[in-house]
């Protein structure tokens, strides 16, 4: 006997699976990963699609009060996060997801990208250090290709300022996100190049999540960098991110601060080593002069020993004597020349004067010959007078007056005994006459 | 004025230091060099010392590409 009463029907038990699933706390809100397929945008705005995993799928459901807040273009294949509750439609029989917020579960797909342009491009040898160039040390442009409102441009202009004031900054406003940033980047940097003005090109974008960042993982930014005939610095996202663009760069800069630091020296280092060039300019020049000296000094010695002191001393000596000379010379030339010019003076006395002088002359003679003749004539009478005197004593008979007298014999006067012999016949001759005597003995 | 870059005139500056650590460089030689390379790095120092502001030139976007 069948008891009918035992058997549920179809809606019961539906009922009754969907209490139990519904009625579920672990089930009412929960959060789903995974990806769309058989998406469908029914014409009242509800999203009709699965979601999948490698081993199972489950039906989801969003409805149009909800789908405004979804800020992507949902399509098959694409990696969604969700936060749903699971219901179940009892004229199908069939559970779904009802969900109520949905985002791209971009990390992890956007990391597969990624990677996997990455490793495409570094085969390519993008990457290669061999074709980094080296940014110019004292650029006089630097280009800026970056938002024209963020920060990014006020912190290199900041950096910038505070660091190298002979430098001009060129800003390429760009878009740094969204789908059209890639390609706002590649025109700025084109045409950056085309324009030619700077030495250096700076790309920068402030911090942000992955998506965030992508233009700068996508190909025309990537390839504009490549492309780029002057230098460029990338200064992307964080310290932390790394994007493709950072690969592709010259340099890769942590911030855009650094970027503006790496792009520029700092004017006070500078100003430090040039005026360390001056001293090391002036300590050369003169460690040359010092140099020159002591070799100076050295040839002197030599010269000492070669020409010896006393030899410049004759020298001096001899200059010395020379230079006396010379002035006792100047002075006798001096005194010659005066002599000569005294004799000219004088025969160029006028004959009057001579007249005179010479008059003069015979007169003053005239006197002397006068005084010259008395005082003759007075010696002469004097002489004279004396000779007299001295005559008159002399005079024989002048004795004979005082009783002398002069014995002679054949008229030669008798001075000596033996001028006579006994018997001879002798004169005595007194003042008055003779007397005739005749020798009659000797006596001695 | 100088007609070369403040890179080039720094870069002169350089050299002409180097120059003067040539023991061999003669005297004459040296002096002149010395008379040049103050007379560089003089310019040098001046040219940092007169810029006074940073100069930002927003070069716009170009519509037509």
């Amino acid at each position: 006997m069948i008891n009918l009463d035992q058997y549920l029907t179809v809606s019961a038990l539906t009922k009754y699976i969907k209490a139990k699933l519904e009625g579920d706390k672990h089930l009412f809100s929960i959060l789903l990963k995974g990806e769309i397929s058989n998406f469908k945008k029914h014409s009242r705005g509800h999203f009709y699609f699965t979601l999948k995993d490698e081993n199972a799928q489950i039906s989801a459901i969003m409805f149009s009060s909800y789908t405004t807040s979804v800020n992507f273009s949902p399509k098959e294949g694409d990696h969604v996060l969700v936060k749903g509750k699971i219901s179940l439609y009892e004229p199908s029989g069939s559970y779904s997801i009802q969900i109520t917020e949905m985002t791209l579960d971009g990390i992890g797909e956007l990391y597969l990208k990624y990677e996997a342009l990455k490793k495409e491009l570094e085969a390519k040898g993008y990457f290669d250090q061999a074709r980094k160039r080296a940014i110019p040390k004292y650029p006089k442009v630097i280009g800026v290709i970056t938002s024209p409102t963020g920060a990014v441009i006020e912190d290199i202009r900041n950096t910038v300022s505070r660091r190298y004031l002979l430098a001009t900054i060129e800003l390429y406003p760009a878009l740094v996100q969204g789908v059209d940033s890639s390609m706002s980047i590649k025109k700025q940097i084109e045409r950056a190049n085309r324009l030619n003005h700077a030495d250096v090109l700076i790309v920068g974008r402030g911090g942000g999540s992955i998506e965030d960042l992508w233009g700068f993982n996508e190909m025309p930014a990537i390839e504009a960098i490549y492309q780029s005939k002057i230098p460029v610095i990338t200064a992307i996202g964080h310290e932390t991110d790394f994007t493709i663009s950072d690969f592709v760069s010259d340099l890769r800069a942590p911030t855009p601060t650094a970027a503006a630091e790496l792009a520029t020296p700092n004017q006070k280092d500078i100003m430090e080593w040039i005026l360390e060039q001056q001293t090391q300019m002036t300590y050369r020049v003169k460690s040359v002069l010092d140099r020159g000296k002591t070799s100076l000094v050295h040839l002197d010695e030599r010269l000492d020993l070669l020409s010896p002191r006393n030899k410049f001393n004759d020298l001096q000596k001899r200059m010395n004597d020379l230079h006396k000379n010379l002035s006792r010379n100047f002075l006798s030339i001096i005194d010659f020349h005066s002599y000569r010019l005294k004799l000219k003076t004088d025969r160029l006395k006028s004959p009057q004067d001579k007249i005179k002088e010479l008059y003069e002359t015979q007169v003053r003679l005239k006197l002397k010959l006068q005084d010259l003749f008395q005082y003759t004539l007075d010696k002469k009478t004097h002489q004279y007078q004396m000779l007299t005197s001295s005559m008159q004593n002399l005079n024989p008979l002048t004795l004979m007056d005082r009783g002398y007298a002069v014995v002679m014999k054949d008229e030669k006067i008798i001075s000596s005994i033996s001028d006579v012999e006994i018997n001879d016949q002798v004169d005595i001759r007194l003042k008055d006459g003779r007397l005739n005597a005749k020798i009659t003995g000797k006596k001695a | 004025m100088e007609k070369k870059t403040f890179e080039e005139l720094l870069k002169e500056l350089e050299q002409v230091v180097k120059d003067l650590e040539n023991k061999e460089i003669a005297l004459d030689e040296a002096v002149k060099k010395y008379q040049r390379g103050l007379e560089l790095s003089k310019l040098c120092y001046q040219m940092l010392e007169s810029a006074e502001k940073l100069v930002v030139k927003d070069m716009g976007v170009d519509e037509s590409i």
